[in-house]
């Protein structure tokens, strides 16, 4: 499982660098994301761009990630791909976790750089 | 008991109506993975279009998922059929196995997980809905000792 970390000050970006997020990966994918959630205080945004698929296992072990980070600690996605998208969005947690459409929107980064 | 081309038909739906595909595949995730994204670059070369194809994925994924986890309890090994056949109308897909018997699909579910805590919040359970709204009939059998399960997807 590849990712890769970026401290935005309040907000830490873990860059998914995998094409899926499948039963075959989601339990490596816990494992990461806990050492992450370990090393982290902040905020945490999924950057799922580059992952193509997700299936429910996929969708077990995010769900799973953001109960370990807790309350105050939201876990954000963002960069959702067209068939990952549409699993969040028919399983209703598109309802339970922010949504950006991409890094830079969920870090205000963009913003910065505009203004 | 079953006519042999019972078997038989359900081993080659619309057999005189190409394409189909069949293939054989060990029960494993790994595998799973693979095949399946074998399966969608074959939808892809007779003509599917990629949305369709994206949500077959999430459906095969789901499916031989279950019989990997449930079927053959994470043992790695056993084995599973995978048919595919495209019509004009339809795609159907047959998954049989040989694993411990499934008493059949449980019917789609009301999860309402916007109203609850997150530390409420299902970690599974979510592939028997998915495989329900991203297909147009489900139907399930046990017979010879086999689970077999039959999806059609409606084509546009």
């Amino acid at each position: 499982m590849e990712i890769e970390i970026e401290d935005f000050g309040e907000k830490t970006v873990v860059r998914v660098k995998e094409d899926r997020l499948d039963a075959a990966k989601a339990v490596q994918f816990k494992e990461s994301l806990r050492e992450v959630a370990d090393q982290t205080p902040s905020a945490v945004v999924l950057d799922m761009s580059q992952v193509n698929f997700l299936d429910s296992s996929g969708l077990g072990a995010v769900v799973n990630v953001m109960k370990i980070l807790g309350k105050d600690r939201p876990l954000q996605l963002a960069g959702l791909t067209p068939t990952v998208a549409k699993v969040f969005a028919l399983t209703r947690m598109d309802k339970v976790m922010q949504v950006f459409s991409s890094v830079e929107e969920a870090t205000d980064t963009g913003l910065r750089h505009a203004g | 008991m079953p006519a042999d081309s019972e078997v038989l038909d359900i081993m080659h739906p619309e057999k005189d109506t190409p394409p189909n595909l069949h293939l054989r595949l060990n029960a494993d995730q790994e595998t799973v993975t693979n095949t399946v994204q074998k399966v969608i670059r074959w939808l892809g070369e007779n003509g599917i279009d990629e949305e369709t194809s994206g949500e077959l994925e999430i459906v095969m994924a789901e499916a031989l998922n279950n019989v990997v986890e449930h079927a053959y309890g994470f043992r790695q090994e056993g084995e599973i059929r995978l048919n595919l056949s495209i019509t004009d109308a339809h795609i159907v897909v047959n998954i049989i196995d040989k694993g411990a018997r499934f008493s059949g699909p449980p019917p789609p579910m009301e999860n309402d997980v916007a109203n609850l805590s997150i530390f409420d919040l299902p970690e599974g359970g979510f592939g028997w809905n998915l495989i329900h709204t991203l297909t147009d009939a489900v139907d399930f059998d046990h017979l010879k000792d086999e689970n077999r399960l039959k999806l059609l997807r409606r084509l546009a």
